[in-house]
C-alpha cells in the first residue's frame, strides 16, 4: 500500500526565489504531491510565481529566516490534516526523485523522522571548505545530542504527523537544522538517514550557508539554551 | 555642596520618590529597586566618602574600584535582561508574522479563497 498523493505536504522556505521556484515546484506538483511555499519576504514577485505553478503560498509580511518559515509551512499543513510532511530547499539544491523513497519508513511505521544524508548519497559540486564545515557540524551535533547522524545541515527531511506536532522549530534562522536535530534526540524520535543527492550551483552556493555563518548558529545554540 | 551635587543630589531624590510611589501604588517590585537604586545614587554623589567607607569595608580599598565593580555587575546584568527581552520580542514577532501568513493562504487558483478542506489537488 502507498501513501495517498494527498497527504503528503512539501514544505517549501523560499526568498527572493522567482527564477528557481516555478521550476521547483513544477517538479514537486508532478508527483502528486501538495507544495505549500512559504515566501519569507521576498521582493521580487516568487509568491506570485510559486502561486502559478501551482503551490498554496504563504506570506510572511517580513523576513523571518528559514526556520520561522517552515514552521509556518509545518503549522500549515498540519492544520490542513497533512499526515507525511516533507521540508524542501527552493533552490533547486534537492531532487524530487529522492523524496518517494524517503516517506518509505514513515508509511511502514519505522521511524517519525527520515533526515536526508549527502554523505551517504552524494553530492554534485560541493566546495572542499563546505566539506570539513560539514563534517565539523556532524562532530559537533554527534557530542551534543548522541544522536548517530552522517548529515546535520540537510534541508531535506521528511516527518510523520506525530514528529511535526512534536519538533517545534524556535530559532528562526539557520540553526533550525540543528534544533531539529536536539528535538529529536530530547524527545526520543525514531529517526533514520536516508541517502540523497545535493546539486551545489553558483546560486545555492551564492545564497546558502557561508562558512562564517556556522559561528552565528553556534552563538545561536549557545543562547538558546541560556534563555530557554 | 557644589554644582554637581546641588543639579544631581535632587533630581536623583525626586526620581527616587517618584518610583517610590509607582511602588506603594502598584506593587511593583522593580519600582522597589529603583527607587533604591536612586537613593544608593543620590547618597553616593551627596557623601563621596560613603562610598570609599562601603569599600574599605568590602576590603576593596579605592571608592573608584567600587564603583568600577558594581557598573561591571550592573552591565553584565542589563545585558541579560536586554537579551532575554529581545529574545520574547523576537517569538512574538515571529509568531504575530506567522498567524498573519496562514490566515491568508493564497491559493493557486482561486485567487486568496481559502478552503477549510485538507489537500487542493
Amino acid at each position: 500500500m502507498s501513501i495517498p498523493k494527498s497527504d503528503v505536504w512539501i514544505i517549501v522556505a523560499a526568498l527572493n526565489e522567482a527564477a528557481r521556484i516555478e521550476n521547483c515546484v513544477r517538479t514537486l506538483k508532478s508527483f502528486g504531491w501538495n507544495v505549500v511555499v512559504v515566501d519569507d519576504g521576498s521582493t521580487d514577485g516568487t509568491a506570485e510565481k510559486a502561486r502559478q505553478a501551482g503551490a498554496v503560498c504563504l506570506r510572511h509580511l517580513i523576513n523571518r529566516g528559514q526556520g520561522a518559515s517552515l514552521q509556518t509551512g509545518i503549522d500549515f499543513a498540519l492544520a490542513k490534516k497533512g499526515k507525511w510532511l516533507v521540508t524542501f530547499d527552493a533552490d533547486g539544491q534537492h531532487r524530487a526523485s529522492d523524496v518517494p523513497a524517503m516517506l518509505e519508513p514513515l508509511r511502514q511505521g519505522i521511524a517519525d523522522v527520515v533526515l536526508g544524508s549527502r554523505f551517504l548519497g552524494s553530492t554534485v559540486g560541493m566546495p572542499v571548505h563546505r566539506f570539513f564545515l560539514l563534517k565539523a557540524a556532524v562532530w559537533f551535533t554527534r557530542i551534543t545530542t548522541r544522536l548517530a547522524v552522517t548529515d546535520t545541515h540537510n534541508g531535506l527531511r521528511a516527518l510523520n504527523a506525530r514528529a511535526a506536532n512534536v519538533i517545534r522549530i524556535r530559532e528562526d534562522r539557520m540553526a533550525h537544522a540543528s534544533e531539529i536535530l536536539h528535538c529529536i534526540a530530547s524527545e526520543r524520535l525514531r529517526f533514520v538517514e536516508h541517502p540523497v543527492t545535493i546539486e551545489y550551483s553558483s546560486h545555492s552556493l551564492c545564497k546558502g550557508q557561508r562558512s562564517r555563518d556556522a559561528w552565528g548558529v553556534l552563538a545561536r545554540l549557545v543562547i538558546s539554551r541560556i534563555f530557554a | 555642596m557644589n554644582t554637581f551635587q546641588t543639579v544631581v543630589v535632587p533630581v536623583a531624590g525626586l526620581l527616587a520618590v517618584h518610583e517610590l510611589v509607582a511602588w506603594i501604588r502598584g506593587g511593583n517590585r522593580l519600582a522597589a529597586l529603583k527607587c533604591l537604586v536612586w537613593c544608593c545614587f543620590a547618597s553616593a554623589v551627596y557623601q563621596p566618602n560613603l562610598v570609599q567607607w562601603l569599600a574599605n569595608a568590602a576590603n576593596i580599598g579605592r571608592g573608584t574600584d567600587l564603583l568600577l565593580y558594581t557598573l561591571c555587575v550592573f552591565v553584565l546584568l542589563s545585558t541579560f535582561h536586554f537579551m532575554k527581552q529581545f529574545e520574547l520580542q523576537r517569538q512574538q514577532l515571529t509568531n504575530l508574522v506567522r498567524e498573519l501568513a496562514i490566515s491568508r493562504p493564497q491559493w493557486p487558483d482561486g485567487g486568496d479563497v481559502q478552503r477549510e478542506s485538507g489537500s487542493f489537488d
